[in-house]
């Protein structure tokens, strides 16, 4: 519904601004209550950390390094509360737009691109109150949501694979991992390569950052589908405990992807030959340049069939 | 906004022009409806053309026809990895048959000169455009792959919000280049359809399938007239030479016509 009102009136400031200001006024929540209500009461009651590791923390630390995107720690004090508003509303539009700053973490991040976000002025500056304590306090931010619902028991890597591989359907309809991600070990051909690999997953992200992916991949393709399917958290702990046995088979994979794999096009080469094959069997009664023989008869050239000759 | 104006505007504006120009092609100019067919002028590199491209291009838009119809069936038959590759490596060849066959079609109508001379310009363009987006299709299953079950994820939704006019380019605005541009240009394809050859698959004369079958009769001793006559006689051809009384072969050939 929001997603429509945009295409209709499009992003530009006067609607941003129309958007935010009835939102403001309680408004916008009485509007799209049956749609977002819920999530966004949720977003909002739970505070400024929730939201973070909701809508942040799949790409962004604070004060632990990079991940797909910059380090967030003090970037209150290097840009304007004006510029992260509408870095955050529109990434892609700053970038379009030639601001050097954009433009530069654009190249430096390629090619990771940010999603615009659909978040209030209000829950904005309440994140970046949350950066600046924790900037200014020299903390790291630790999610409090990244723990799993149980330890992992016998048995929940292999309930991991079934998820994975999509033999056990995902309860709430989010498509299968193996559609977009290989995994060591995933079958025959591996799995989709849509996505990254996901062998050398907990070698790439510490427990609690891979916790907090499974529970909300706020990456832009597998957010448009698993906002509104996310994973249980029995789920969450089987695929973890596949994770975390993948990496102990696998100790040395490397983050990079591997070569490409070579079995899937060869059998596709290998049909076609045969199909061709079989065609040229099907169809061994075929007439062959007999009309071509007709063509070149008829052509003016030609001797006695010609139609300008009695 | 670009995504705005490519997968949205562009659609519409392509099914528009598609469905207005082929009823208005139709009930004015109804006897262009053809593939004008080339078959008369070289038959051997068009076997391998033709019957590859065919098969492989019906192949692969019927599925992508039913992993629109039926993504959640689709997403229940992938949901044991050897039937997804079964379904995958099934659509890849059909993939790998319609390049093949569009490779020797676009090689035929290039190099044999009573193709060229029967060729347009739009024919070209037609080829090529189909040449792209068969080859972006093949390189989409063979590099961003398991389409099959990520079509019904991602492609299906904004389909089907083309479909019930509440465009949603959110679920694709993240795929990469090479799956936006097959869509592209199958929407391209659709745009140039109702002005080129390719409205012949409206009127494939399927009822030949059940239609009552032809008999030919012989009505002259075949082995003397062998003996007697050019190659090209050997066998039942229609041909459009007038039968001159004066002219013994032209007598026979009358006959065959009729």
């Amino acid at each position: 519904m929001k997603h429509s009102l945009d295409h209709l009136f499009g992003r530009n400031s006067r609607w941003l601004a129309i958007r935010s200001e009835v939102r403001h006024f309680g408004l916008w929540l009485a509007l799209f209550l049956p749609v977002n209500g819920p999530a966004f009461l949720h977003a909002q009651a739970q505070g400024a950390a929730t939201l973070f590791e909701k809508k942040c923390y799949s790409c962004h630390n604070i004060g632990s390094g990079n991940k797909k995107g910059p380090d967030l720690k003090g970037v209150t004090a290097q840009r304007s509360r004006e510029w992260l508003h509408s870095f955050i509303q529109s990434p892609a539009a700053m970038n379009r737009r030639g601001d050097p700053a954009a433009v530069d973490l654009f190249r430096k991040f390629s090619p990771e691109v940010m999603p615009d976000q659909a978040l209030s002025p209000e829950e904005m500056d309440s994140l970046m109150a949350l950066i600046e304590s924790l900037s200014n306090k020299n903390q790291i931010f630790i999610p409090a949501g990244a723990k799993l619902s149980r330890p992992i028991a016998a048995g929940d890597a292999e309930a991991g694979r079934r998820l994975f591989t999509g033999k056990t359907l995902l309860s709430r309809g989010g498509t299968a991992c193996i559609t977009c991600h290989d995994l060591d070990g995933a079958g025959l051909f591996g799995g989709g390569t849509l996505g990254p690999s996901l062998t050398a997953a907990n070698i790439k992200y510490r427990d609690p950052e891979l916790i907090a992916i499974l529970q909300n991949p706020n990456f832009p393709t597998m957010n448009s589908i698993f906002v509104a399917r996310p994973l249980t958290d029995e789920e969450i702990v089987q695929i973890f405990s596949l994770l975390q046995s993948t990496k102990q088979a696998n100790p040395t994979a490397a983050v990079a992807p591997g070569p490409v794999d070579l079995k899937f096009p060869l059998l596709g080469f290998g049909l076609l030959v045969l199909s061709l094959a079989g065609m040229n069997r099907a169809w061994k009664g075929r007439l062959r340049g007999v009309r071509e023989a007709l063509v070149g008869e008829n052509s003016p050239r030609a001797g006695s069939l010609d139609r300008s000759q009695p | 906004m670009l995504d705005h104006l490519l997968f949205v505007i562009f659609p519409y504006a392509a099914a528009t022009l598609a469905v207005v120009v082929t009823l208005q092609r139709y009930f004015k100019k109804g006897f262009s409806y053809s593939s004008l067919s080339s078959q008369f002028l070289e038959s051997n590199e068009l076997f391998y053309g033709s019957v590859a491209w065919h098969f492989g291009i019906l192949g692969a838009l019927m599925g992508h026809a039913i992993g629109f119809f039926l993504p959640v069936q689709v997403l229940w038959f992938n949901s044991a990895p050897v039937r997804l590759y079964i379904l995958e490596s099934t659509g890849l060849l059909f993939g790998l048959l319609a390049v093949t066959g569009i490779v020797s079609l676009i090689v035929r109508r290039l190099t044999a000169p009573r193709i060229r001379a029967v060729t347009s310009a739009l024919d070209v363009v037609v080829l090529l455009l189909l040449l792209v987006q068969v080859v972006l299709g093949v390189y989409v299953a063979l590099f961003y792959r398991w389409g099959s079950s990520w079509f019904a994820g991602s492609a299906v939704p904004y389909l089907r919000s083309l479909w019930i006019l509440q465009p949603d380019t959110g679920m694709i605005a993240p795929l990469p280049l090479a799956v936006k541009m097959h869509i592209l240009f199958a929407y391209l394809l659709v745009a140039v359809f109702p002005f080129s050859r390719l409205v012949h698959m409206l009127i494939v004369p399927i009822q030949y399938l059940w239609r009552p079958y032809q008999l030919v009769v012989w009505n002259w001793n075949r082995k003397t007239l062998i003996k007697q006559s050019p190659r090209s006689l050997r066998h039942p051809v229609t041909l459009p030479v007038p039968a001159q009384a004066s002219d013994p072969v032209a007598e026979q050939r009358a006959v065959v016509t009729r």
